[in-house]
């Protein structure tokens, strides 16, 4: 329990309210961390965070309410209050005869506690030092020739969650992330171009201080950047590094099989049909949880235990993400997949630790025979819509010429669908690797995840650059 | 406020300057999706932050507590003391500060409260989904519509070491809409948004919305083939291209040569047709307020006139490392500190309409929304749209719809390349802003 919510006594809000509704979930949580802003040597900001709240959903026949708070005192006149929305929610469904159970699945109550290990906790480790590493990361950035400006970016942050529910479920957990984002800006005349790397860790501090060869390579990159090329836009074949197929397995496939963005579309519902063969039979798409990475977690908001997903077995579609609400409506079994990116808001279904399975190609045999094609490297932003239209862009690309990595090329984006796509993955290779990221759903910015694979190809697709 | 002046006593022992900042919110949320109720939520939030200035160096931090804050409760005692001690730790390793907290905090005088819209509830919310839903079915049953609608009471206080404070209160709705009609096998879906401090006028939305379903249901949709040609971006299309606009503008960009306008005030950065301002007085806007977030007047700011820049936007530090002036644009999100950044972008109208100016083309393509917002980068200026709803310009008509299509170039370029602003304008994306038409853009066909 933490001090935010002591002196409450959830068990007498159930009591009182217990009769009013199917299920009350109330969850608390504490949010305990700095910033640091390291921009060109100097502390650009550094603050301190902590930040306590909790929410209460209600969910009564059809309809749920959802309060969220920082005063854990009020919570009876909360939960008070989600109990009335949910009861207006239930009564203007009725009118429109479209009323559907909103309540859990049967899942049995859980108590447990969860504490993730760290070799050295980041919130130990005084503000000094860490300031004295991101000077040295910075400095090391600006010691490029043609870098003019180096932005290093570090967060941690303790999240302790304690959810309960009215069928008795009671479960404490406490993670804790540490990132370092590093950001480049080189400029030759009118032309400036950025490099960023992303670096998440849920197992301590340890790991932030070995990052010299990742700023290293960000700066290298960003300085070749200065004297890219402008890709012609074509359909070309494509090879994707692992970051990037990461990238496209999130975004143009990942968001397809969340059960919530699957329940607003018949459509995609039948696109997106168990048994469905969506590439060839080398082709395994999993979602999990339980990898100690950015995106994991043991419990989800909604105290289902997570467990490992396979969206895709031997090229056909065989499950999806589920949240206990999504799951009941299509009568499957929750996933663990539900998450809120904090108090804030309600749990959704989100993606974890998504990535394609190894396959048996190398790199070099990828590439091999590919006479005019792009290999993407690292990714820069991405979107895709509910057809499976995406749009995907790279911060570093390359020109493969006549089975050669050739010219890097700047700002290059491929643009498709994502069903045509994976019909024309030809090759899947024996590295997978997966990265850290975030992930932006319904208003919730800023979740951890991560994503990956090893290197694909795709025999075709329309390469854009400007 | 009297505990808030505790506080701040409080960090004056120990500090030779220092600010509070407390912000409160009491937010309803309401979804439908597929023309269905689907959420009802509220949110009840307090946030306080601490600025000071101490040997010279800034200190922050920032807290949630819960109301009343009590100066007796021990729990909100220790709270404060907290408050403080971390923004002392945090200044031994801060930045220089380049700025003294204002003297005296006076307002602007704009109308951002509306005390029929603060007191309504989620009925009244619900009340605003279910009439949407209604209009657009009487155009359309077949019409499905997904409603998003926020409504936001907000109070801010602000009170700093030169004995002075000040507080306000306003009101925020927004309304997002997709409406979605099966046409022939193909699933069409249609967006608009709209924000403002007083109750939205959702009828004007459904007109939009119903335009288009009318525009859609009439049209055969054509292949195109890539080509340069004149492009219209209709006000909700523009996402991609404000993004780098509003990046280039910042101050504390420009001072560190991060900006593609850096070293450019006084030149030539646009087509003469093109006036930026940044307004954070405009009555009813959502970026509007009195005062900024460090107690500076907001105001009316210059950017671009006729093409040449002027201004940048300042926070109190930017403005101080630039020794110029701040502009009133120190804003926060809920407990960080202010940086600059645009209260409500504006880019005015220009004289012809978007009719005529559709009109006026042999050739081109009118993008009324993208797939996403798009994507750009803010160092580069680069962008890439994919058309998610674009009709064919012929001889001054609308003769079809256009889709596989994907529009790329570099608004800073393009912004030499503006052959028209409509007369009429929109808010969207936190910016009051005309249909734009370029003379010259690439589209490239999928």
């Amino acid at each position: 329990m933490n001090d935010f919510e002591s002196g409450v006594s959830v068990e007498n809000v159930f009591k009182q309210c217990k009769q009013q509704a199917n299920l009350i979930e109330i969850r608390f949580e504490e949010r305990i961390g700095s910033e640091i802003v390291v921009v060109n040597k100097n502390v650009e900001t550094i603050k301190d965070i902590a930040i306590s709240g909790g929410n209460v959903s209600a969910f009564v026949s059809g309809g749920r309410g959802f309060v969220c708070f920082n005063d854990p005192k009020q919570i009876a006149k909360y939960c008070e209050q989600a109990i009335k929305q949910a009861l207006l929610m239930d009564a203007e469904l009725k009118k429109l005869s479209t009323r559907k159970p909103q309540t859990s699945l049967n899942v049995s109550p859980i108590e447990d506690v969860i504490k993730n290990d760290t070799d050295e906790n980041p919130l130990d480790i005084s503000q000094r030092e860490k300031i004295a590493l991101m000077k040295e990361y910075t400095n090391l950035i600006l010691s490029f020739q043609g870098v003019r400006s180096a932005t290093v970016d570090y967060t941690d942050m303790m999240v302790h969650k304690h959810y309960f529910n009215s069928n008795g479920s009671n479960i404490e957990q406490e993670i804790t992330r540490a990132s370092i984002t590093a950001l480049a800006v080189a400029k030759k005349g009118d032309i400036v171009e950025q490099a960023w790397a992303v670096n998440t860790s849920v197992g301590g501090f340890k790991i932030m201080r070995k990052l010299y060869d990742n700023m290293s390579e960000t700066a290298r990159r960003v300085v070749n950047l200065l004297d890219a090329k402008t890709a012609k836009t074509k359909n070309c074949p494509v090879v994707l590094h692992p970051a990037f197929a990461g990238m496209f397995v999130h975004e143009a496939f990942g968001h397809l099989s969340e059960a919530d963005n699957l329940l607003r579309s018949k459509t995609l519902q039948r696109k997106m049909k168990i048994g469905t063969v969506v590439g060839n039979k080398v082709l395994n798409i999993v979602d999990q949880p339980t990898l100690r990475k950015s995106g994991c977690c043991s419990y989800d908001d909604e105290g289902i235990q997570h467990f490992r997903t396979v969206l895709v077995k031997e090229g056909k579609i065989d499950g999806r993400l589920h949240s206990c609400r999504t799951a009941m409506q299509m009568g499957e079994n929750p996933t663990g997949n539900a998450r809120a990116v904090d108090f804030g808001f309600p749990p959704i279904v989100r993606m974890s630790s998504t990535y394609i399975d190894e396959g048996d190609w190398t790199f070099e045999e990828m590439i091999e025979n590919v006479r005019e094609g792009v290999y993407l490297r690292l990714p820069r932003a991405g979107m895709t819509d509910m057809k499976g239209q995406f749009v995907l862009g790279s911060q570093e690309s390359f020109q493969i010429e006549k089975g050669n990595i050739g010219s890097i090329l700047r700002n290059v984006s491929i643009v498709g669908n994502v069903f045509n796509a994976l019909k024309n993955l030809e090759a899947i290779g024996n590295d997978l690797k997966l990265v850290d990221a975030s992930c932006t759903k319904d208003g919730q910015a800023g979740l951890p995840v991560s994503y990956g694979g090893p290197h694909i190809k795709i025999k075709n697709m329309l390469v854009t650059g400007a | 406020m009297f505990v808030f002046e505790k506080a701040l006593a409080y960090a004056l022992k120990y500090n030779s300057q220092a600010e509070i900042f407390c912000e409160k919110r009491e937010d309803t949320h309401i979804k439908f999706r597929n023309n269905a109720l689907d959420f009802v939520g509220a949110k009840h939030l307090d946030g306080i932050s601490l600025r000071i200035i101490r040997n010279n160096k800034l200190g922050f931090s920032s807290a949630t507590y819960a109301e009343p804050l009590r100066e007796t409760s021990p729990e909100h005692v220790h709270i404060i003391r907290r408050l403080v001690k971390n923004a002392i730790a945090t200044s031994k390793f801060g930045h220089i500060a380049h700025f003294s907290f204002p003297s005296k905090i006076r307002g602007t005088s704009v109308r951002i409260l509306d005390n029929h819209l603060a007191e309504a509830d989620e009925k009244e919310c619900i009340a605003i989904g279910e009439q949407t839903i209604d209009s657009i079915k009487r155009f359309n049953n077949k019409v499905k519509s997904s409603i998003e609608i926020q409504k936001m009471n907000n109070t801010v206080y602000i009170a700093n070491s030169n004995d002075t404070s000040y507080s306000y209160s306003k009101t925020v709705m927004s309304i997002e809409i997709t409406s979605s009609i099966n046409l022939k096998g193909n699933i069409i879906e249609i967006h608009d948004s709209w924000s403002s401090c007083s109750k939205i006028d959702h009828e004007k939305l459904v007109k939009s919305i119903c335009y288009e379903l009318e525009m859609l249901t009439s049209l055969k949709t054509q292949k195109i083939d890539s080509m340069l040609t004149s492009t219209i971006f209709m006000p909700k299309a523009t996402y991609a291209l404000l993004y780098p606009l509003r990046m280039s503008i910042n101050g504390k960009f420009a001072h560190k040569g991060l900006s593609r306008w850096t070293g450019k005030i006084g030149k030539k950065v646009s087509s003469n047709k093109i006036w930026i301002f940044d307004d954070g007085t405009l009555d009813s806007a959502p970026g509007s307020a009195p005062i900024d977030d460090e107690g500076v007047c907001t105001q009316k700011t210059s950017i671009v006139m006729q093409g040449v820049l002027k201004n940048f936007i300042y926070d109190l530090q930017s403005a101080g490392e630039a020794e110029t002036q701040p502009t009133g644009n120190g804003l926060r999100e809920f407990l960080t500190p202010p940086s600059p950044s645009t209260t409500n972008l504006v880019i005015p109208s220009g004289k012809i309409s978007s009719a005529d100016i559709i009109e006026s083309l042999d050739t081109g393509i009118l993008i009324s929304q993208t797939l996403g917002v798009g994507q750009a980068s803010t160092s580069s200026g680069l962008f890439l749209v994919d058309i998610g709803l674009g009709f064919k310009i012929e001889n001054g008509k609308i003769v079809s719809r256009v889709k596989n299509a994907v529009v790329n170039g570099n608004i800073f370029d393009s912004l030499n390349n503006i052959s028209s602003l409509s007369k009429e304008t929109e808010y969207k994306y936190g910016a009051w802003i005309p249909s734009l038409c370029f003379s010259k853009m690439a589209v490239k066909a999928k």
